[in-house]
């Protein structure tokens, strides 16, 4: 399995698969095109940058888009393209004047939901929400996402 | 601001920032043996600048489950902080303070989650304090927040909200021992790129390059 750190973004064509680690607020995104098994990921931590864009995929608004074209230059075919998302959690219930850390994975959500509709990418799958991180991998054989959690077991999307 | 890079930060400026670490750590580490009425030792804090995914790792890997304390800094300075702690050192705490400790993580109840919370509004204030009275800052610390979890979805709590600014977080990292069983917990101060020069003027040793 290939690994994708965070605010990173990787694509499959030979590999088993794509992983990466502990979403909180961050969220993991699976591209996945059926006809080629190309399946590419992109871990997001902010929907959209605030000024200069040094790294691509640390944001929604550039990550999708950037992993898309890499997909489209490995082969893969962006109308054949579907997702699946995990992550956009709230680790810490915040009280008082920070609400802006709670919100963060709630605003992340709502961005990758758009970015993947304004480029034709039906979601397939989604766990996002709720307090906890996940672990997320995409198999490229049959484009299945894994999400490990800590005490919800495993689910498949 | 002088220091806008991690990486560019100076021998004096880092082993200020250690000293920070230190006394700050002495102090959360004398409110813990007072609550618990045992020795605490504490490691020597370092002061680490690593990429978001060697933050990950900090604490046994991203996917290791930690109990985690957080509270956010205001006033003169912002940021946030840290209290981490493994299942045995939690369970040697718990059994001390209430009486009868956890086995696992999964069997913690609410006066438990209280208790934590408790102990880590007492030791990161009196870590607080000592950074007040070293720099004369005025440091107001948050109502702490309790999760356990991931320690990679923690962790990535300060790195989302400093991810703007750098592709680095600056961390002051100390580690406490109780007992002779070498339970470990760890406290990070993470303080944003503005209060860095704050806290660097404030100590004398921000010069310009």
């Amino acid at each position: 399995m290939l690994k994708v750190g965070i605010a990173d973004l990787k694509v499959a064509r030979t590999e088993e698969g794509l992983i990466t680690y502990a979403l909180g607020s961050c969220i993991g995104i699976c591209l996945y095109d059926a006809g080629t098994r190309i399946a590419g990921m992109v871990h997001i931590m902010l929907p959209q940058p605030g000024g200069k864009v040094d790294n691509r995929a640390k944001y929604a608004t550039t990550g999708i888009p950037e992993l898309i074209q890499q997909m489209v230059a490995a082969g893969a075919s962006k109308t054949r393209l579907t997702a699946k998302i995990a992550g956009g959690a709230k680790m810490f219930a915040v009280n008082g004047t920070n609400t802006a850390i709670g919100e963060i994975g709630q605003r992340n959500a709502a961005m990758v939901r758009q970015v993947l509709k304004q480029n034709g990418i039906r979601i397939l799958g989604e766990d996002c929400g709720l307090d906890y991180a996940r672990t997320m991998s995409v198999f490229r054989a049959d484009g299945s996402v894994h999400i490990k959690s800590y005490g919800r077991g495993e689910k498949t999307l | 601001m002088s220091v806008t890079d991690y990486l560019k930060l100076n021998e004096i400026q880092l082993s200020a920032l250690g000293e920070i670490g230190n006394i700050g750590s002495g102090n959360a580490a004398t409110a813990l043996s007072s609550m618990l009425d045992k020795p605490v030792e504490i490691e020597i804090p370092k002061v680490e600048i690593l990429n978001f995914d060697d933050c990950m790792n900090l604490v046994g890997g991203p996917e290791e489950i930690v109990s985690a304390v957080l509270v956010t800094l205001s006033r003169d300075i912002n940021g946030m902080m840290l209290f981490i702690q493994q299942e045995e050192f939690l369970d040697s705490m718990l059994t001390v303070m209430l009486g009868s400790g956890i086995g696992s993580f999964e069997e913690i109840d609410e006066m438990g989650v209280s208790a934590v919370k408790e102990m880590g509004n007492i030791m990161l204030s009196a870590y607080v304090n000592a950074i007040s009275q070293m720099t004369g800052l005025t440091i107001e610390i948050s109502i702490p927040s309790h999760t356990i979890n991931m320690a990679g979805g923690v962790l990535s709590v300060p790195a989302v909200q400093m991810a703007e600014e750098t592709d680095y977080l600056l961390l002051i990292h100390g580690n406490f021992v109780i007992d002779e069983k070498k339970v470990k917990s760890n406290i990070f101060l993470v303080p944003d790129m503005e209060s860095l020069n704050i806290i660097l003027d404030n100590l004398g040793v921000n010069f310009d390059e």
